[in-house]
Protein backbone atom coordinates (compact mmCIF):
# COMPACT_ATOMS: atom_id res chain seq x y z
CA UNK A 1 0.00 0.00 0.00
CA UNK A 2 1.25 3.48 -0.87
CA UNK A 3 2.80 5.54 1.91
CA UNK A 4 0.61 8.55 2.66
CA UNK A 5 2.67 11.73 2.82
CA UNK A 6 1.58 15.24 3.71
CA UNK A 7 3.86 18.06 2.51
CA UNK A 8 3.50 21.26 4.53
CA UNK A 9 5.28 24.37 3.22
CA UNK A 10 4.21 27.92 2.39
CA UNK A 11 6.18 27.80 -0.90
CA UNK A 12 3.38 26.75 -3.23
CA UNK A 13 5.62 26.00 -6.22
CA UNK A 14 7.87 23.82 -4.10
CA UNK A 15 4.93 21.90 -2.67
CA UNK A 16 3.39 21.25 -6.10
CA UNK A 17 6.64 20.14 -7.72
CA UNK A 18 7.65 17.90 -4.84
CA UNK A 19 4.17 16.35 -4.65
CA UNK A 20 4.32 15.44 -8.34
CA UNK A 21 7.79 13.94 -8.00
CA UNK A 22 6.84 11.87 -4.96
CA UNK A 23 3.61 10.67 -6.62
CA UNK A 24 5.69 9.52 -9.59
CA UNK A 25 7.66 7.45 -7.07
CA UNK A 26 4.58 5.73 -5.70
CA UNK A 27 3.76 7.90 -2.67
CA UNK A 28 0.22 9.09 -2.04
CA UNK A 29 0.61 12.81 -1.44
CA UNK A 30 -1.50 15.53 0.18
CA UNK A 31 -0.37 19.11 0.52
CA UNK A 32 -0.96 22.04 2.86
CA UNK A 33 0.38 25.58 2.69
CA UNK A 34 0.20 26.30 6.42
CA UNK A 35 0.25 24.61 9.80
CA UNK A 36 -3.46 25.00 10.56
CA UNK A 37 -4.53 23.29 7.33
CA UNK A 38 -1.99 20.54 7.98
CA UNK A 39 -3.40 19.79 11.44
CA UNK A 40 -6.97 19.74 10.03
CA UNK A 41 -5.96 17.25 7.33
CA UNK A 42 -4.16 15.03 9.83
CA UNK A 43 -7.16 15.07 12.20
CA UNK A 44 -9.52 14.05 9.37
CA UNK A 45 -7.39 11.69 7.31
CA UNK A 46 -4.87 8.93 7.65
CA UNK A 47 -1.36 10.29 7.10
CA UNK A 48 1.80 8.22 7.58
CA UNK A 49 4.55 10.82 7.30
CA UNK A 50 4.46 14.62 7.37
CA UNK A 51 7.17 16.64 5.66
CA UNK A 52 7.03 19.85 7.63
CA UNK A 53 8.80 23.13 6.86
CA UNK A 54 9.98 24.75 10.09
CA UNK A 55 9.71 28.36 8.98
CA UNK A 56 6.19 29.21 7.92
CA UNK A 57 4.10 32.32 8.40
CA UNK A 58 1.38 31.96 11.03
CA UNK A 59 1.72 28.69 12.89
CA UNK A 60 5.42 27.79 12.82
CA UNK A 61 6.88 24.32 12.38
CA UNK A 62 7.40 23.57 16.08
CA UNK A 63 3.85 24.61 17.05
CA UNK A 64 2.46 22.59 14.15
CA UNK A 65 4.56 19.59 15.18
CA UNK A 66 3.23 19.73 18.75
CA UNK A 67 -0.36 19.87 17.48
CA UNK A 68 0.22 17.00 15.04
CA UNK A 69 1.68 14.87 17.84
CA UNK A 70 -1.24 15.76 20.09
CA UNK A 71 -3.84 14.82 17.43
CA UNK A 72 -2.08 11.73 15.98
CA UNK A 73 0.93 10.78 18.10
CA UNK A 74 2.01 7.95 15.79
CA UNK A 75 2.16 10.09 12.66
CA UNK A 76 5.83 10.56 11.84
CA UNK A 77 7.16 14.01 11.06
CA UNK A 78 10.27 14.98 9.12
CA UNK A 79 11.26 18.60 9.64
CA UNK A 80 12.44 20.51 6.57
CA UNK A 81 14.87 23.25 7.49
CA UNK A 82 17.13 25.88 6.00
CA UNK A 83 20.70 25.96 7.34
CA UNK A 84 19.88 28.77 9.75
CA UNK A 85 17.12 26.75 11.34
CA UNK A 86 18.92 23.46 11.98
CA UNK A 87 18.46 24.11 15.70
CA UNK A 88 14.71 24.10 15.11
CA UNK A 89 15.02 20.78 13.30
CA UNK A 90 16.88 19.33 16.28
CA UNK A 91 14.37 20.88 18.70
CA UNK A 92 11.67 19.16 16.61
CA UNK A 93 13.41 15.80 17.02
CA UNK A 94 13.39 16.33 20.79
CA UNK A 95 9.63 16.82 20.51
CA UNK A 96 9.17 13.55 18.64
CA UNK A 97 9.97 14.35 14.99
CA UNK A 98 11.62 11.43 13.19
CA UNK A 99 14.42 13.48 11.64
CA UNK A 100 15.18 16.69 9.83
CA UNK A 101 16.38 17.41 6.30
CA UNK A 102 18.10 20.46 4.88
CA UNK A 103 16.65 22.36 1.96
CA UNK A 104 17.26 21.89 -0.95
CA UNK A 105 16.96 18.14 -0.42
CA UNK A 106 17.90 15.44 -2.91
CA UNK A 107 14.86 13.37 -3.90
CA UNK A 108 16.65 10.06 -3.27
CA UNK A 109 17.56 11.10 0.28
CA UNK A 110 14.04 12.35 0.91
CA UNK A 111 12.55 9.13 -0.43
CA UNK A 112 14.82 7.12 1.86
CA UNK A 113 13.85 9.19 4.93
CA UNK A 114 10.14 8.88 4.12
CA UNK A 115 10.47 5.10 3.85
CA UNK A 116 12.40 4.90 7.12
CA UNK A 117 9.89 7.12 8.93
CA UNK A 118 7.02 5.01 7.61
CA UNK A 119 8.79 1.84 8.77
CA UNK A 120 9.10 3.30 12.27
CA UNK A 121 5.39 4.14 12.29
CA UNK A 122 4.48 0.63 11.12
CA UNK A 123 6.74 -0.98 13.75
CA UNK A 124 5.24 1.22 16.44
CA UNK A 125 1.66 0.35 15.38
CA UNK A 126 2.54 -3.35 15.29
CA UNK A 127 3.98 -3.20 18.81
CA UNK A 128 0.81 -1.50 20.06
CA UNK A 129 -1.37 -4.15 18.35
CA UNK A 130 0.75 -6.93 19.88
CA UNK A 131 0.50 -5.31 23.32
CA UNK A 132 -3.30 -5.11 22.93
CA UNK A 133 -3.45 -8.80 21.96
CA UNK A 134 -1.22 -9.74 24.93
CA UNK A 135 -3.41 -7.68 27.28
CA UNK A 136 -6.58 -9.39 26.05
CA UNK A 137 -5.00 -12.85 26.23
CA UNK A 138 -3.79 -12.18 29.78
CA UNK A 139 -7.14 -10.72 30.87
CA UNK A 140 -9.07 -13.68 29.48
CA UNK A 141 -6.60 -16.15 30.92
CA UNK A 142 -6.13 -17.85 27.51
CA UNK B 1 27.44 46.13 17.33
CA UNK B 2 23.77 46.71 16.70
CA UNK B 3 24.68 47.57 13.10
CA UNK B 4 26.55 44.31 12.49
CA UNK B 5 23.75 42.33 14.12
CA UNK B 6 21.30 44.07 11.79
CA UNK B 7 23.43 43.30 8.71
CA UNK B 8 23.90 39.72 9.83
CA UNK B 9 20.24 39.12 10.55
CA UNK B 10 19.08 40.45 7.19
CA UNK B 11 21.77 38.49 5.33
CA UNK B 12 20.93 35.27 7.20
CA UNK B 13 17.23 35.73 6.41
CA UNK B 14 18.00 36.22 2.73
CA UNK B 15 20.18 33.10 2.59
CA UNK B 16 17.21 31.18 4.00
CA UNK B 17 15.06 32.55 1.19
CA UNK B 18 17.74 31.63 -1.37
CA UNK B 19 17.49 28.05 -0.08
CA UNK B 20 13.78 28.09 -0.92
CA UNK B 21 14.58 29.37 -4.42
CA UNK B 22 17.21 26.65 -4.89
CA UNK B 23 14.77 24.01 -3.64
CA UNK B 24 12.23 25.05 -6.29
CA UNK B 25 14.89 25.10 -9.03
CA UNK B 26 16.11 21.64 -7.94
CA UNK B 27 12.59 20.16 -7.95
CA UNK B 28 11.81 21.80 -11.32
CA UNK B 29 14.94 20.29 -12.87
CA UNK B 30 14.20 17.01 -11.14
CA UNK B 31 10.65 16.90 -12.48
CA UNK B 32 11.91 17.59 -16.01
CA UNK B 33 14.32 14.70 -15.59
CA UNK B 34 11.49 12.46 -14.33
CA UNK B 35 9.51 13.26 -17.49
CA UNK B 36 12.56 12.77 -19.67
CA UNK B 37 13.17 9.35 -18.16
CA UNK B 38 9.64 8.38 -19.21
CA UNK B 39 10.57 8.88 -22.87
CA UNK B 40 11.50 5.49 -24.24
CA UNK B 41 14.26 4.82 -26.73
CA UNK B 42 15.08 7.51 -29.31
CA UNK B 43 11.63 9.07 -29.40
CA UNK B 44 13.01 12.44 -28.33
CA UNK B 45 15.83 13.80 -30.44
CA UNK B 46 17.18 16.17 -27.78
CA UNK B 47 17.09 13.71 -24.88
CA UNK B 48 20.86 13.73 -24.25
CA UNK B 49 21.07 17.49 -24.51
CA UNK B 50 18.21 17.88 -22.05
CA UNK B 51 19.93 15.49 -19.64
CA UNK B 52 23.07 17.63 -19.90
CA UNK B 53 21.11 20.83 -19.27
CA UNK B 54 19.35 19.30 -16.26
CA UNK B 55 22.70 18.11 -14.96
CA UNK B 56 24.02 21.69 -15.28
CA UNK B 57 21.00 22.96 -13.33
CA UNK B 58 21.71 20.45 -10.55
CA UNK B 59 25.41 21.40 -10.48
CA UNK B 60 24.50 25.06 -10.07
CA UNK B 61 22.01 24.24 -7.31
CA UNK B 62 24.78 22.41 -5.45
CA UNK B 63 27.11 25.38 -6.01
CA UNK B 64 24.50 27.91 -4.90
CA UNK B 65 23.64 25.78 -1.88
CA UNK B 66 27.28 25.64 -0.76
CA UNK B 67 27.75 29.41 -1.15
CA UNK B 68 24.46 30.14 0.57
CA UNK B 69 25.36 27.85 3.50
CA UNK B 70 28.72 29.57 4.02
CA UNK B 71 27.16 33.01 3.65
CA UNK B 72 24.62 32.05 6.29
CA UNK B 73 27.39 31.03 8.70
CA UNK B 74 29.17 34.28 7.93
CA UNK B 75 25.97 36.23 8.58
CA UNK B 76 25.59 34.55 11.96
CA UNK B 77 29.11 35.56 13.04
CA UNK B 78 27.93 38.69 14.93
CA UNK B 79 25.55 36.56 17.04
CA UNK B 80 28.19 36.13 19.79
CA UNK B 81 31.04 38.34 21.03
CA UNK B 82 33.26 35.30 21.43
CA UNK B 83 32.85 31.93 19.75
CA UNK B 84 34.80 28.71 19.51
CA UNK B 85 35.29 27.82 15.84
CA UNK B 86 37.35 25.50 13.68
CA UNK B 87 40.15 27.46 11.97
CA UNK B 88 40.24 25.34 8.75
CA UNK B 89 36.45 25.86 8.44
CA UNK B 90 36.87 29.61 8.86
CA UNK B 91 39.55 29.56 6.22
CA UNK B 92 37.42 27.59 3.75
CA UNK B 93 34.52 29.92 4.47
CA UNK B 94 36.56 33.02 3.63
CA UNK B 95 38.14 31.37 0.56
CA UNK B 96 34.74 30.48 -0.89
CA UNK B 97 33.15 33.85 -0.05
CA UNK B 98 36.12 35.72 -1.54
CA UNK B 99 36.34 33.49 -4.62
CA UNK B 100 34.90 36.12 -6.92
CA UNK B 101 37.47 38.73 -5.80
CA UNK B 102 40.31 36.23 -6.16
CA UNK B 103 39.07 35.20 -9.59
CA UNK B 104 39.06 38.81 -10.73
CA UNK B 105 42.75 39.00 -9.75
CA UNK B 106 43.40 35.54 -11.25
CA UNK B 107 44.70 34.32 -7.90
CA UNK B 108 43.81 30.92 -6.45
CA UNK B 109 43.74 30.16 -2.71
CA UNK B 110 44.05 26.52 -1.68
CA UNK B 111 43.71 25.36 1.89
CA UNK B 112 45.47 22.36 3.35
CA UNK B 113 42.76 19.72 3.69
CA UNK B 114 44.70 17.66 6.24
CA UNK B 115 44.76 20.22 9.04
CA UNK B 116 42.22 18.41 11.18
CA UNK B 117 40.22 20.30 13.80
CA UNK B 118 41.93 23.41 15.22
CA UNK B 119 39.62 25.24 17.58
CA UNK B 120 40.03 28.91 18.32
CA UNK B 121 38.02 30.97 20.75
CA UNK B 122 37.91 34.54 19.49
CA UNK B 123 35.82 37.44 18.22
CA UNK B 124 34.01 35.83 15.25
CA UNK B 125 33.91 39.01 13.16
CA UNK B 126 37.50 40.10 13.78
CA UNK B 127 38.97 36.69 13.06
CA UNK B 128 37.13 36.55 9.73
CA UNK B 129 38.18 40.09 8.94
CA UNK B 130 41.80 39.22 9.69
CA UNK B 131 41.78 36.19 7.40
CA UNK B 132 40.18 38.27 4.68
CA UNK B 133 42.69 41.12 5.16
CA UNK B 134 45.55 38.65 4.73
CA UNK B 135 43.95 37.28 1.56
CA UNK B 136 43.19 40.78 0.29
CA UNK B 137 46.74 42.03 0.74
CA UNK B 138 48.05 38.95 -1.11
CA UNK B 139 45.52 39.42 -3.90
CA UNK B 140 46.88 42.93 -4.40
CA UNK B 141 50.56 42.03 -4.27
CA UNK B 142 50.68 38.68 -6.02
CA UNK B 143 50.77 38.21 -9.77
CA UNK B 144 47.86 36.87 -11.84
CA UNK B 145 48.07 33.10 -12.19
CA UNK B 146 49.70 32.55 -8.81
CA UNK B 147 48.38 30.03 -6.32
CA UNK B 148 48.51 30.67 -2.58
CA UNK B 149 48.57 27.65 -0.31
CA UNK B 150 47.18 28.16 3.15
CA UNK B 151 48.27 25.89 5.95
CA UNK B 152 46.83 25.96 9.45
CA UNK B 153 48.40 24.23 12.44
CA UNK B 154 48.59 24.42 16.21
CA UNK B 155 51.75 23.91 18.28
CA UNK B 156 52.24 22.46 21.78
CA UNK B 157 51.69 25.87 23.41
CA UNK B 158 48.35 26.10 21.58
CA UNK B 159 49.61 28.89 19.34
CA UNK B 160 47.66 28.66 16.09
CA UNK B 161 49.52 29.47 12.89
CA UNK B 162 47.97 30.32 9.55
CA UNK B 163 50.58 30.47 6.85
CA UNK B 164 49.86 31.81 3.36
CA UNK B 165 52.55 30.64 0.99
CA UNK B 166 52.92 31.77 -2.63
CA UNK B 167 53.76 28.97 -5.05
CA UNK B 168 56.23 30.71 -7.39
CA UNK B 169 58.23 32.59 -4.78
CA UNK B 170 60.92 34.10 -6.98
CA UNK B 171 58.41 36.41 -8.60
CA UNK B 172 57.07 37.92 -5.40
CA UNK B 173 60.09 39.14 -3.45
CA UNK B 174 59.91 42.73 -4.59
CA UNK B 175 56.16 42.99 -4.24
CA UNK B 176 56.24 41.45 -0.77
CA UNK B 177 58.70 44.08 0.42
CA UNK B 178 56.11 46.71 -0.52
CA UNK B 179 53.37 45.10 1.56
CA UNK B 180 54.80 46.29 4.89
CA UNK B 181 54.62 49.90 3.71
CA UNK B 182 50.99 49.64 2.59
CA UNK B 183 47.90 50.98 4.36
CA UNK B 184 46.35 47.52 3.92
CA UNK B 185 49.11 46.02 6.06
CA UNK B 186 48.60 48.71 8.72
CA UNK B 187 44.90 47.84 8.83
CA UNK B 188 45.76 44.15 9.12
CA UNK B 189 48.19 44.87 11.99
CA UNK B 190 45.48 46.85 13.75
CA UNK B 191 43.09 43.87 13.52
CA UNK B 192 45.70 41.30 14.52
CA UNK B 193 46.72 43.35 17.57
CA UNK B 194 43.09 43.68 18.64
CA UNK B 195 43.07 39.86 18.74
CA UNK B 196 46.27 39.79 20.82
CA UNK B 197 47.93 37.99 17.93
CA UNK B 198 50.78 38.64 15.49
CA UNK B 199 51.36 38.88 11.73
CA UNK B 200 54.60 38.45 9.83
CA UNK B 201 55.60 38.86 6.21
CA UNK B 202 58.64 37.14 4.81
CA UNK B 203 59.64 38.41 1.35
CA UNK B 204 62.44 35.85 1.08
CA UNK B 205 60.24 32.80 1.15
CA UNK B 206 57.01 34.46 -0.03
CA UNK B 207 54.95 33.82 3.06
CA UNK B 208 52.50 35.72 5.20
CA UNK B 209 52.07 34.19 8.64
CA UNK B 210 49.40 34.86 11.25
CA UNK B 211 50.04 33.67 14.79
CA UNK B 212 46.71 33.52 16.53
CA UNK B 213 46.02 33.27 20.22
CA UNK B 214 42.84 31.66 21.37
CA UNK B 215 40.94 33.60 24.05
CA UNK B 216 41.14 30.59 26.33
CA UNK B 217 44.95 30.52 26.00
CA UNK B 218 45.83 34.11 26.87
Amino acid sequence: MAIKVLIVDDEENFVELLAERLEARGFQVRTALNGSDAVSIIAAEDVDVVLLDVMMPGKDGITTLKEIKSVKPLTEVIMLTGHGTVETGIAGMKLGAYDYLLKPTEIERLQQKLNEAHKRKEDHENRIRQAEVDRIVTAKGW
Amino acid sequence: MKETLFMGRITATVTHEIKNVLAIIRESGGLMEDFLNMVEGDNFKYKDRFHKIISNIEDQVVRGDAISTLLNRFAHSPDADVASENVPDLLDQMIVLSARLAKAKEIVFKSDKDSGVILISSDPIRIRMLIFQAMDVLMNYCKPGQTILVNSKVNDSKLITLEFSVDSKTQVLQEFEQIILSDQWKDLISTVESLDSKAFINPENGTLRLELRSNDNR
